[in-house]
């Protein structure tokens, strides 16, 4: 193959300059004359009754336009459960739901008159996690839940707190813990938290005297926001249209539908005129939805010789009050549930489990990074009992082609090489020097591994598309429905162009906003896939581009077009390359001396649809759901002070099978954000409640995420095993960098302790609680 | 945002402040002193307080002051903690000061906000409590010194619009090597688990205490135990609990026990490294 010239190359984001100057202006900045304004009332309590909302004073407040409640609208929101109404109806189910909202014409406003709302409550029982819920006498939070509207492959449990339950059942476990040598049986759990974007979440709505619903909105799925508001509120697709600006932030915290269908109705209720709703970080922090906890239990049972026979797993996601992505989340979590390992034996039920916790979408890792926290310290507790080198017990049972995954779907020639990226871990974090050291101080020095993998959880027709068209200077516009989220996919996508095409990244021009009248279709920003489905879309697009600039040429050129190459920004004869035209006489058309014109404006069109992806069986899980799997391996080195439990991550260290590294500047930042947003979900980050289930951290006074300084030495290095079917064989990476964070600290900490730490999150408090249970 | 208006005045001096106070405390305003207004900004956002008016002190000449008189420090409510940081009349309250919040936010904090203000932990009082400050106070009533031990129990007991203009330290408090141990839920950032502070005077040990309680604290008791040639300081460790001012806190950054076992380990290895100094 030739050389690449731009894929492959740190290509400086093309969005930089602007952004970090302060140019770039997001949602929340934009204005209009004839705009109104809302702000949320919220709930203080995790479960109640409303007794009644008077709102009489709040009307008469100066500036107010409208007060709505949950009265005021029928029916609920939902991406594949409904079964949340955009403002409670008979009783908030947790702390911070918004139960009333007041738009007026200015912020200050419409805030000032929420102080003004009576609602009178009436505590019911709060249900503070998942087993709870799914004890006997548990409140059943979703009495309706038998009426909700649902898509097929989610199974709702009416008269329990499960909103859904995804089952696999491949081989016999009963044969497999026969053939087992070492068996480990251990729970583990941790509580919900949030994606703390820079950018909270905004959404504007306005009504036109046509019919035409126009939201703008922080969205990472401007086409899912459409088909919902479509399906919720019964408007014709064709008469909604979203557009959505570069974000500040995303996470999968943006995706699905937010504060769109609100803000439609506060829209409808004062005739149409744009209202804007912009969440404080209270409010996006607690009011919209964070990320899933979870309690696992899970069984392992190796052979004499290490290799992997059974596994048992049942995983409870606690969702909080509402379902939205979660019964998903819980789904995903079922497809990929033993991790990157040969296990031909599995048992596993992954349920979605409703509480009275501010409620949770999709994050980034999607039940990829909760399930690995909980299969790898189940792998570590079988090294221990089983006494393997951790490493090693991985190396040996690391999915290869050939073996299936929990839905019984082989895997195919494109599978990373998860062995190449434990020896690449064991080099960068000298495991084999050894993994716990103890200091003259005190403290410990110690390591952990963990591995990792993921597929995009996705519909089986999740697609994409990208249309080129052409500028007078012979430059190229790219038009695709992929969100800018700060992961810089448009610089990537403008590179797998200027390498299809010949041209220099600054000749390819992307565009900030995507407008859903304007733009391909596009599933969503999500699921890390964006790269490889657009970037194969692009590439179809490129070569439509392309026959259509040589058959132009041809003409002029007088010869076939076959004979053509199209590079540097001309349209030339392969054998005698200094015949040719530059794109600039040809991208619009060519129009000859006497003025006569040919051909027409070049316009390349391309899409992308996933390949041969199927649902799953409802009762063996059995199917082909996912397109492509990126795995690797993560690992940490910490000091740890076991006399107190407070430690500091010094090495955090991650090989990835990526296919092909696009830009390996912004690749390593993807990586490296990932590892830091992971460290500090094992570490620190979580919601923290008190006994009547209101949440006591709600603002970043008391969340507390990683600042500069605190970081660890990063180390990256990425593998190629080719994506075939990938562009340029890359495949997805956007969330892997989170996934084996939890499993890798938490091994290493319990290294260190001598004792197995089996929850988060990891503080200095409860590693020393643990230290002393043990009788340190 | 802070959703309501608010009258905003600046005065020229701490008299016309306290006058400036009591006018609108009696038309029913409910001013507010304003000092960083980190905390005044962050309850005004979420409803909690609406004060009908601020009255900013950072202005006031006598308050921005940071300079030595003869034998004294003379340290104003409003030089801010980034300040405190970066001189070096003072290390110890530069070094307690450093631990406060990060630099950007220290940039805003000031000496009299982080006193007088609703948040429990006070730390920069720590250092002065060992150093035995004095405060100068301006009220309605008039201005009025005082030393600091006797003002602050739990908090700083001021009288209804008085305001803390400056505090003053003796030049030989000043040097003092001190010991300091802080902890955190997550660190380096964020309110203190515990925060210790002990300063060696004519050979008995000091000690000033925040985070522990529900308030900072010096307590005559704890030295008396601390300072009990008797006892070794495994037995001053093990009484330390029974004869703190008020029960060990426990909140959602960490456990009673865990906070109490933290301050038996930390008082410990405070006794070890400061034997002898």
């Amino acid at each position: 193959m030739a050389e690449l010239k731009h894929v492959g190359a740190s290509t400086p984001r093309k969005d930089g300059e602007d952004k970090v100057r302060g140019r770039l202006r997001y949602l929340a900045d934009k204005q209009s004359p004839d705009m109104l304004h809302a702000a949320l009332k919220t709930s203080p309590h995790a479960h109640a009754l409303i007794k009644s909302i008077n709102s009489d004073q709040a009307l008469q407040a100066p500036g107010v336009r409208a007060v709505l409640t949950g009265r005021d609208i029928p029916g609920n929101l939902g991406i594949y459960l409904g079964d949340k109404p955009p403002l409670a109806k008979k009783k908030v189910r947790h702390y911070g739901e918004p139960v009333a909202a007041v738009v007026a014409d200015t912020e200050a406003a419409a805030q000032a008159a929420l102080s003004l709302i009576e609602v009178d409550y009436e505590r019911l029982d709060v249900v503070h996690s998942p087993s709870e819920a799914l004890s006997k006498d548990a409140p059943i939070l979703h009495e309706d839940m038998a009426e909700y509207i649902h898509i097929p492959p989610i199974l709702p449990e009416p008269g329990s707190n499960i909103a859904n339950r995804t089952k696999i059942r491949k081989g016999s476990v009963e044969e497999g813990f026969k053939a087992s040598e070492t068996v480990i049986e251990e729970s583990f759990s941790f509580p919900p938290g949030d994606h703390v974007a820079m950018e909270p979440r905004a959404s504007t709505a306005e009504i036109l005297e046509d019919g035409q619903v126009v939201i703008h909105s922080t969205t990472q799925a401007p086409f899912v926001v459409r088909s919902l508001l479509s399906a919720s509120f019964n408007l014709p697709t064709g008469k909604i249209t979203v557009i959505t600006g570069p974000l500040g932030g995303g996470f999968g915290g943006k995706a699905g539908i937010q504060l769109e269908g609100l803000a439609y109705l506060l829209s409808k209720a004062v005739g149409g005129r744009p209202v804007k709703l912009v969440n404080s970080r209270e409010n996006d922090l607690v009011s919209s939805p964070g990320r899933t906890g979870l309690e696992a239990k899970i069984k392992l049972g190796c052979s004499g010789d290490g290799k992997l026979q059974a596994a048992e797993i049942l995983f409870c996601f606690d969702s909080g009050a509402y379902a939205d992505y979660a019964v998903n989340i819980s789904r995903a979590a079922a497809i990929a549930c033993t991790g990157p390992y040969a296990v031909p034996n599995v048992w596993c039920d992954s349920l979605c489990v409703y509480t009275n916790h501010p409620f949770a979408t999709a994050y980034r890792g999607f039940g990829h990074i909760e399930l690995a926290f909980a299969v790898e310290r189940a792998v570590d507790l079988l090294a221990e009992k089983g006494g393997f080198d951790p490493l090693e017990l991985r190396k040996i049972n690391a999915i290869q082609k050939g073996d299936t995954t929990p839905t019984q779907s082989p895997m195919d020639a494109n599978t990373g090489d998860l062995r190449q990226c434990l020896d690449n871990i064991a080099e960068m974090l000298d495991w084999n020097e050894g993994a716990r050291q103890e200091q003259s101080d005190g403290k410990v020095r110690t390591k952990g591994v963990s591995c990792f993998w993921k597929a995009p959880a996705m519909p089986t027709n999740a697609d994409g598309g990208a249309i080129l068209t052409f500028n007078e200077d012979g430059t190229v516009n790219l038009h695709c429905g992929v969100i800018e989220i700060g992961q810089g996919i448009k610089t990537a996508l403008a590179q797998v162009l200027a390498e299809k095409m010949g041209l220099e990244p600054d000749q390819v021009h992307i565009i900030n906003e995507v407008n859903t009248r304007a733009a391909p279709h596009d599933w969503a920003t999500a699921a890390s896939r964006s790269l490889f489905m657009i970037g194969r879309a692009l590439l179809e697009a490129a070569d439509d581009a392309m026959r259509q600039l040589k058959r132009t040429a041809s003409i002029v050129l007088r010869c076939p077009p076959e004979d053509l190459e199209v590079s540097g920004g001309r349209v030339f004869l392969a054998d005698e390359p200094e015949i040719g035209l530059p794109l600039a006489e040809v991208a619009l058309g060519y129009m000859f001396p006497d003025g006569n014109a040919v051909q027409g404006q070049v316009i390349g069109v391309g899409r992308y649809i996933s390949r041969r992806l199927t649902e799953i069986d409802p009762e063996s899980g059995k199917g082909r759901p996912a397109l492509e799997w990126t795995m690797g391996a993560q690992g940490v080195e910490v000091e740890l002070d076991p006399a107190d439990g407070t430690y500091q991550v010094l090495k955090a260290a991650c090989s990835m099978d990526v296919g092909k590294v696009i830009n390996p500047f912004l690749a390593r930042g993807q990586v490296v954000g990932g590892m830091s947003m992971g460290l500090g979900f094992a570490g620190w980050e979580a919601f923290t409640f008190n006994k009547q289930g209101k949440m006591v951290n709600d603002s970043l006074r008391n969340y507390k995420i990683m600042r500069y300084g605190e970081e660890p030495q990063y180390m990256v290095k990425f593998v190629e095993t080719p994506q075939r079917d990938g562009p340029y064989g890359a495949r997805g990476l956007g969330e892997q960098g989170v996934l084996g964070m939890p499993g890798a600290l938490a091994g290493a900490l319990s290294r260190g302790l001598g004792i197995q730490l089996t929850n988060l999150p990891l503080t200095p408090q409860k590693i020393w609680e643990a230290g002393k249970e043990a009788g340190q | 945002m802070i959703p309501f208006n608010f009258d905003y005045y600046k005065p020229e001096s701490a008299e016309e402040a306290a006058d400036f106070y009591r006018q609108l405390a009696e038309a029913g305003k409910e001013p507010l002193y304003y000092g960083g207004g980190t905390e005044i900004v962050t309850f005004c956002r979420q409803q909690v307080i609406k004060p009908g008016a601020l009255i900013e002190l950072k202005e006031i000449p006598e308050t921005t002051i940071y300079e030595t008189d003869g034998d004294r420090l003379n340290l104003g409510s409003s030089v801010t903690l980034s300040a405190l940081s970066d001189r070096d009349e003072y290390p110890l309250l530069a070094r307690v000061a450093r631990r406060i919040a990060d630099r950007t936010v220290r940039n805003r904090l000031t000496l009299g906000g982080n006193i007088c203000g609703r948040l429990p932990y006070r730390e920069v009082i720590l250092p002065l409590l060992l150093a035995e400050a004095e405060v100068n106070l301006t009220g309605p009533d008039g201005s009025r010194s005082v030393s600091l031990a006797e003002l602050f129990d739990k908090r700083l007991r001021l009288k209804e619009g008085e305001i803390l203009v400056s505090l003053n330290v003796e030049q030989d408090a000043l040097k003092q090597e001190g010991w300091q141990k802080r902890r955190e839920y997550h660190g380096p950032v964020g309110y203190p688990l515990t925060h210790l502070v002990c300063v060696s005077k004519e050979e008995k040990l000091t000690l000033a205490v925040s985070g522990l309680c529900a308030f900072p604290f010096r307590s005559e008791k704890l030295e008396q135990l601390i300072n009990d040639k008797e006892l070794s300081p495994q037995e001053k460790v093990k009484q330390s609990p029974d004869i703190l001012p008020g029960p060990v806190r426990s909140d959602e950054m960490a456990s009673k026990e865990y906070r109490e076992a933290m301050w038996l380990k930390d008082l410990l290895q405070m006794l070890g490294e400061m034997e002898g100094r």
